[in-house]
């Protein structure tokens, strides 16, 4: 009986300081506010008041945040009315699942989605930049956040007689290729993206087998085709490594007309789709967060 | 003996209904046999009853709203503390209750199963605790199932226990007869 008296006592003892240890471990890895994603992205917006257009920001919280975000606005777009929203794509079954799917534990800490939407119809000229965001909590508390640089330009609709997308693929492994079937002789003037500098270490964009850069008169015959390739490599460091890359690169060309036409590149993407407790921890202490 | 398992906020609280079942038991014993271990055990049942039934108020309340947080984690340690110690208390209560009957093969056997018991319990706190604590997923899945098991076993204990201790209270009544 003192056998197993002795048992319990050394238990007890051993709960305690395992549950000590685990407390203090947990203590210090909280994230004290919400810690947003970054998003370095190029995003078209329609001009049609009967539509509004919906982005998503993703943030890591503390596993044991139940706040909700209920309001979000834009210190760079201030006559804008932007507005948290869950209507997102209902209609679709598979997205349904993927709803519940938007709040991911992992370790001490919580992955979370917010949908925010706003009207193209609201915006005075043609690009926003958004760099930051003030969002309302439902415990009543506001707070600035980081976002990274999100450009957001109007939807020009031109029409496009010189050519004609034949064929776009994207992979996995971040390479895309766009071929366009030319009907008419072009001369590519430009290729440009306000992010394409700062991705320069992970982001190729090349036309023709030619770097971007190196684009200037290029001209394109008749019946030819230019092939458009994009490779994406993962980032080095963490916070690109988690920070979200949708580029839209334009393109400027001279069409027979001698008109100067512009078009965007798509499918320059990345995004970290999985996320490992590891990994958190360095973004976290990467951002000054932890 | 009643169970309560609610997977959906990962919560194995008895309902407090049993504990109450329990503490009435432990009362009924402690008033026929006058052994105060009986009465210790009684005692930690009552605290084990109120930490439950503050738990299901608690539940009802804050729906979830402090899930995860360090001190709700600390709090469903503690109270699986406080019913490892009870049932701890009420094996030894009854072992004691078989020696004094002079039953003690009887009585070494639930030595044993007070051991194991022990043994298991300090094993899946730990492991359900610090898996909770840090959302570890399988070692989590992996102890609620040991939890179950656990307490498998204690019905069995206290099935086998039955048996025992039957005959002994059979004779002890005759006796006083």
């Amino acid at each position: 009986m003192d056998k197993n008296r002795t048992i319990l006592k050394t238990g007890l003892i051993m709960i305690a300081v395992v549950m000590l240890i685990s407390t203090l471990i947990a203590s210090g890895l909280e994230v004290k506010r919400p810690v947003f994603l970054l998003q370095y992205r190029e995003t078209n917006f329609v001009e049609d008041p009967s539509y509004n257009d919906v982005f998503a920001l993703r943030y890591i919280t503390d596993a044991s945040d139940h706040s909700r975000i209920l309001g979000i606005s834009f210190p760079e777009a201030t006559d804008v009315s932007f507005a948290v929203t869950d209507n997102v794509r209902r209609g679709d079954l598979l997205h349904m699942w993927t709803q519940e799917a938007e709040k991911e534990i992992i370790g001490r800490y919580s992955i979370q989605t917010v949908h925010v939407e706003f009207n193209g119809k609201e915006v005075q000229g043609d690009e926003i930049l958004l760099t930051k965001a003030e969002v309302s909590f439902d415990d009543g508390r506001t707070e600035t956040f980081d976002l990274g640089r999100m450009y957001f330009y109007r939807e020009n609709h031109q029409e496009n007689s010189s050519f004609n997308v034949s064929s776009s693929s994207s992979s996995s492994t971040g390479h895309s290729s766009t071929t366009i079937e030319i009907k008419s002789d072009i001369e590519v003037l430009d290729v440009e993206s306000p992010l394409l500098e700062e991705t320069d270490d992970f982001i190729d964009v090349k036309l023709n087998g030619l770097d971007f850069r190196e684009i200037s008169e290029l001209p394109i015959k008749k019946g030819t085709r230019l092939n458009v390739e994009s490779f994406v490599s993962s980032p080095e460091d963490i916070i690109s490594r988690y920070s979200t890359y949708d580029l839209r690169p334009k393109m400027t060309y001279r069409d027979t007309d001698n008109q100067i036409r512009e078009t965007r590149i798509y499918n320059i993407f990345h995004q970290k789709q999985y996320f490992s407790l590891m990994d958190i921890l360095r973004y976290l202490k990467a951002r000054g967060e932890i | 003996m009643t169970f309560h398992v609610d997977i959906g906020n990962l919560r194995f609280f008895p309902a407090f209904v049993g504990l109450y079942l329990i503490t009435l038991g432990l009362e009924e014993l402690y008033r026929e046999t006058g052994q105060l271990s009986f009465n210790k055990a009684r005692l930690l049942s009552m605290a084990a009853l109120l930490f439950s039934f503050l738990t299901s108020i608690f539940g009802m309340i804050s729906e979830g709203a402090y899930e995860r947080t360090i001190p709700l984690i600390l709090w469903h340690t503690a109270y699986q503390i406080l019913e490892m110690v009870m049932f701890f208390e009420i094996l030894e209560s009854s072992v004691e209750y078989l020696r004094s009957r002079d039953s003690d093969l009887s009585a070494d056997e639930l030595t044993g199963s007070q051991r194991n018991y022990t043994i298991l319990s300090v094993g899946n706190i730990m492991i359900f605790s610090v898996s909770l604590m840090f959302s570890m997923w399988t070692p989590l899945t992996i102890s609620s199932i040991s939890l179950l098991i656990t307490r498998i076993y204690l019905l069995v204990i206290f099935s086998n226990m039955k048996k025992s201790v039957e005959p002994v209270a059979a004779e002890a009544s005759a006796y006083h007869e």
